[in-house]
């Protein structure tokens, strides 16, 4: 509903979504560049997806990171255009990264399948043959390793 | 399960990830309720995740938020006349299509008015020269005042000097 100019009202709520994309924005666009593999998609997604908050009522301007990440998979999803993507191989610029480069390989490819390709446990289980178990494992590993980087 | 093992199980990861089953975030939501090493270890995974993604930002281009905002402009567009009260809200908005043109009036109950920035410089202009022009006119009138006393001091004088022979 259009709450214009009272507190929390929707100038406020547009200028909270400002605040959000210059902090969130980048991040987001990096995130989508490589889970679409398209840069141009990846932008058109990004503005989909700011839209999209606004369009809820603004309920999503106050997101950390991680809400901000769970809403573009969704959404991303509801377009069909993330949980199909299987990669048997981590791409060489990601590995590049500083935080990727001292994962092992084996933790790479679980972490970008989980992270980039949405993938479920159970799914990245079955595509390496190991026990759920041993995948999470690998993503407490993973993010052991993120944050020593 | 205790604490330390549900820690280290990987469900806090795959919660982070956005990974979990419904069944398991209801799990975690409990456990992080009991336990604040269970939500200080929450924290710290979505530290490092936004730190991940802040490796891979890509600066977006100006074009994108210029869309965003156009979008904006569009949602609070309403295509036919009406009128909508929010709630407890103290605003009525409403809507006019005609002439193909829309647009939303805005009716506040609210005794406080939006001014562009701008107009500080004209209200301070305003302000400025309506000092002048009350100094100047107190000038004025003391100056006519004193005028007009002397005219009078004048005039008994004259008067005095026909009177004496």
């Amino acid at each position: 509903m259009l709450n214009a100019i009272e507190p929390g009202g929707f100038l406020e709520k547009a200028d909270n979504l400002r605040a959000l994309y210059e902090r969130y924005g980048g991040m987001l666009l990096g995130y989508l560049t490589e889970t679409l593999q398209d840069g141009d998609a990846a932008g058109e997604q990004l503005a989909n997806i700011f839209t999209d908050l606004i369009k809820q009522d603004g309920n999503g301007i106050g997101y950390s990171w991680r809400q901000l990440h769970k809403f573009a998979r969704e959404r991303l999803a509801v377009s069909g255009l993330a949980g199909s993507r299987k990669a048997t191989m981590v791409p060489e610029y990601i590995t590049e990264n500083l935080a990727w480069r001292k994962m092992t390989a084996e933790q790479q490819l679980v972490f970008y399948n989980a992270y980039h390709c949405s993938r479920t446990v159970g799914s990245i289980a079955q595509q390496l043959n190991k026990p759920e178990e041993y995948i999470r494992r690998t993503l407490v590993e993973a993010f052991a390793v993120i944050r020593k980087s | 399960m205790n604490v330390k093992a549900y820690i280290e199980s990987g469900i806090l990861e795959t919660y982070v990830l956005g990974l979990a089953s419904e069944a398991e975030v209801q799990e975690l939501l409990r456990y992080k309720e009991a336990h604040p090493e269970v939500q200080l270890a929450l924290a710290e995974l979505e530290t490092d995740l936004e730190h991940l993604a802040s490796l891979m930002a890509v600066t977006p281009p100006p074009a994108i938020w210029q869309r965003i905002e156009k979008d904006i402009d569009e949602i609070t567009r309403i295509p036919e006349a009406k009128i909508v009260k929010t709630g407890n809200s103290q605003h009525t908005y409403t809507s006019n299509g005609s002439n193909g043109q829309q647009f939303i009036e805005v009716e506040g109950k609210t005794s406080h008015i939006r001014v562009h920035r701008a107009w500080r410089w004209v209200f301070a202009a305003v302000f400025v020269l309506g000092k002048i022009f009350l100094i100047c006119a107190i000038y004025f009138y003391l100056e006519n005042r004193q005028a007009q006393e002397q005219i009078q001091q004048l005039k008994t004088e004259l008067k005095h000097f026909k009177t004496v022979p």
